[in-house]
């Protein structure tokens, strides 16, 4: 009994110099040093936002004083189509005469 | 009888005994006085500032090292003041100064008129990330009551001509160079210390903290 106790002291002993005495002795040993560190320094570079809509508006502006071929290709087809209903407008309507002209014949 | 008296007489005798060794001893014996060795843990404390700057024009517009951080605005072909100069601060053990630079973009700022009083430490392992340099004080920084600014590691940075408005990173308007200074003890480092120092600036946490 006596000696199960002197073993379970020797352990503890064991353990408490492994933690308080021999791992700092070892982390000690690799960064042995007297360090030192500062703060960091910045220098914090901005590009000035570009003015994308500078050349947009530009543009726009442009076309507005002097039609470009772009535009006229895209009214073309509106004109094309309102042609179209118009002289199917007609149609309906001459036809729908003359039948009416029919009847009453 | 005789016995009660021959433990009295050996009693009588230890006494006698002790009270005449005891001052004999003392003194005989003499003690020298104590030799106290106190360590107390050296420490070095170094500190990096620079000097105020006009963001628009990128000229200084203080006069001494004062300021952690700067701002400049990008223009291509420019040339900005930036001076990142180490103060060691007094009582600091004698100690080798490092200056670790990171630039995000090598290709856009360059980094221009580095002073004599500085070396660039060759990173002879490859450990340091791209863009990381890091530069050397020449001499041994002494112990001192004061706190001892030192030259300036550079003086200009340089913003490419190519430079197209646009930052190719995580954000397209916003870059920074970023810099520390390290110290180490200069005591039984000198031939370690060079590489001690690109340890410290390989870590890619160095720069991430403050």
């Amino acid at each position: 009994m006596n000696r199960h106790k002197l073993r379970t002291a020797a352990i503890l002993v064991s353990v408490v110099l492994c933690f308080f005495v021999i791992s700092p002795m070892l982390i000690q040993g690799t960064s042995a040093y007297i360090i030192g560190q500062s703060h960091i320094c910045q220098a914090n570079f901005y590009a000035e936002q570009q003015e994308s809509s500078m050349p947009e508006s530009s543009v726009t502006e442009s076309s507005a004083e002097s039609p470009p071929t772009g535009d006229g290709l895209n009214i073309m087809p509106v004109m094309a189509i309102l042609l179209c209903s118009m002289l199917t407008m007609a149609t309906v309507w001459i036809s729908g005469g003359r039948s009416r002209h029919t009847r009453q014949l | 009888m005789d016995r009660k008296a021959l433990i009295t007489g050996a009693a009588a005798a230890a006494l006698l005994t002790t009270c005449l060794l005891v001052p004999s001893f003392a003194f005989l014996s003499a003690k020298s006085p104590k030799v106290v060795n106190h360590f107390v843990s050296a420490l070095i404390t170094v500190d990096l500032k620079e000097t105020l700057v006009d963001p628009e024009s990128g000229k200084k517009t203080g006069t001494k090292p004062e300021v952690y951080e700067n701002t400049y605005l990008t223009v291509a072909g420019r040339t900005v003041d930036k001076d990142p100069t180490p103060i060691v601060l007094k009582n600091s053990t004698d100690c080798y100064i490092y200056v670790g630079v990171k630039n995000e973009y090598p290709d856009i700022f360059s980094i221009e008129d580095v002073n004599a009083e500085w070396t660039l430490v060759e990173d002879k392992d490859n450990k340091l990330e791209e863009g990381v340099t890091v530069y050397k004080y020449n001499a041994v920084v002494a112990k001192s009551e004061d706190d001892q600014q030192l030259s300036a590691v550079f003086e200009h940075v340089r913003i490419s001509e190519n430079f197209d408005g646009k930052f190719h990173g995580a954000s397209e308007t916003d870059s920074a160079i970023e810099a520390r200074a390290f110290a180490v003890q200069s005591e039984n480092t000198a031939a370690v210390s060079d590489g001690y120092a690109i340890d410290y600036f390989s870590s890619s946490e160095v720069f991430d903290k403050n």
